[in-house]
């Protein structure tokens, strides 16, 4: 391999890994955003109406789960980028 | 990713065809996960008791948790469409937890497996539309004005073809995230650190994500099934 062969390999991975850090970092602001709302809501819900908690709760979990998956994206777009 | 994957299994890997190493404990742990799920079912079934032990009582709850959310979300005819959904809960909950297990490995982390599961039930519930509805349950895919279908129909096929995608990746990434945190835990203190990530796995991500999983295939299907209803 070349020198520059190899120096190419290494800014490949250096930005591979700069690109990983920052896909993982920019996707998590979207869904701590999204469940922070979510989860004052939640409280705001349960406090006016605490008989409603066990319905409230169940669709909080739901759309939990769908925030949750976004930065779950990011991480598999991570991984890929720093196993490449 | 496969640098995270412990290799010290308390099953031998057996020599599958075109399978890596992983591959293979990965389809023997589903097989393990498959027969657990009938070996408890079937004890519980043939002892059924009136007073109910500690196995047919969790039998009794997760079946009842299912249960009261089919009835609310799928209707009146919800009995038909239980076995699937309660299969597909059954079988995440136990694989997602057999994978917190020291030697043992996550079916459900596998791309493999939840994409398998998502593509059943995207064909069964869309199965279900169709021979329910005949060819009106194309209709919704067209959105409620006639004069806006040539906008509609696109953004319908899309979100409709993401149903099955997004329900296989959110599975796959929640176990394999779960797992590399165990597995960074564990790399910078052997001993207890990894139990924190295992506590919230074991806690949150395991049941949420088994629950999350059927809650999905019950609004599908329950919007297959009432699609000729305003919902």
């Amino acid at each position: 391999m070349s020198a520059e062969a190899v120096v190419t390999d290494v800014m490949i991975k250096a930005y591979a890994s700069l690109g990983a850090g920052l896909a993982i970092g920019l996707g998590a602001i979207g869904s701590a955003v999204g469940i922070g709302i979510a989860c004052s809501k939640l409280i705001e819900a349960i406090a006016r109406q605490p008989e409603s908690e066990n319905k409230v709760r169940t669709w909080f979990i739901l759309g939990f789960a769908f925030m949750e998956a976004q930065t779950l994206y990011a991480f598999v777009v991570a991984m890929m980028l720093f196993f490449k | 990713m496969s640098s995270f994957e412990s290799v010290n299994s308390i099953l031998p890997a057996l020599p599958l065809p075109g399978l890596s190493e992983h591959q293979a404990l990965q389809v023997e742990f589903t097989w393990l996960a498959m027969i657990i799920v009938v070996a408890v079912l079937v004890t519980v079934v043939l002892g059924l008791k009136r007073v109910p032990g500690v196995l047919q009582n969790i039998v009794e709850l997760l079946t009842e948790f299912i249960e009261g959310f089919m009835r609310d979300i799928v209707g009146p005819r919800w009995v038909k469409y239980f076995p699937l959904v309660m299969t597909a809960f059954l079988f995440i909950i136990v694989s997602n937890y057999l994978g917190l297990l020291p030697g043992c490995v996550a079916p459900t982390g596998s791309l493999s497996t939840t994409a398998a599961f998502a593509l059943v039930i995207f064909f069964y519930y869309n199965g279900v539309g169709v021979r329910l509805h005949g060819l009106r349950y194309f209709k919704h895919f067209i959105g409620p004005i006639p004069a806006l279908a040539p906008f509609m129909l696109p953004l319908e096929i899309i979100s409709e073809l993401a149903r099955p995608f997004s329900l296989a990746v959110r599975l796959f990434a929640n176990m394999m995230a779960g797992h590399v945190i165990i597995g960074l835990c564990y790399a910078a203190v052997v001993i207890g650190v990894p139990l924190i990530g295992m506590l919230f796995e074991s806690f949150v991500t395991a049941w949420i994500q088994a629950v999350v999983f059927s809650l999905l295939t019950m609004i599908y299907l329950g919007g297959a099934v009432l699609a000729d209803q305003e919902h």
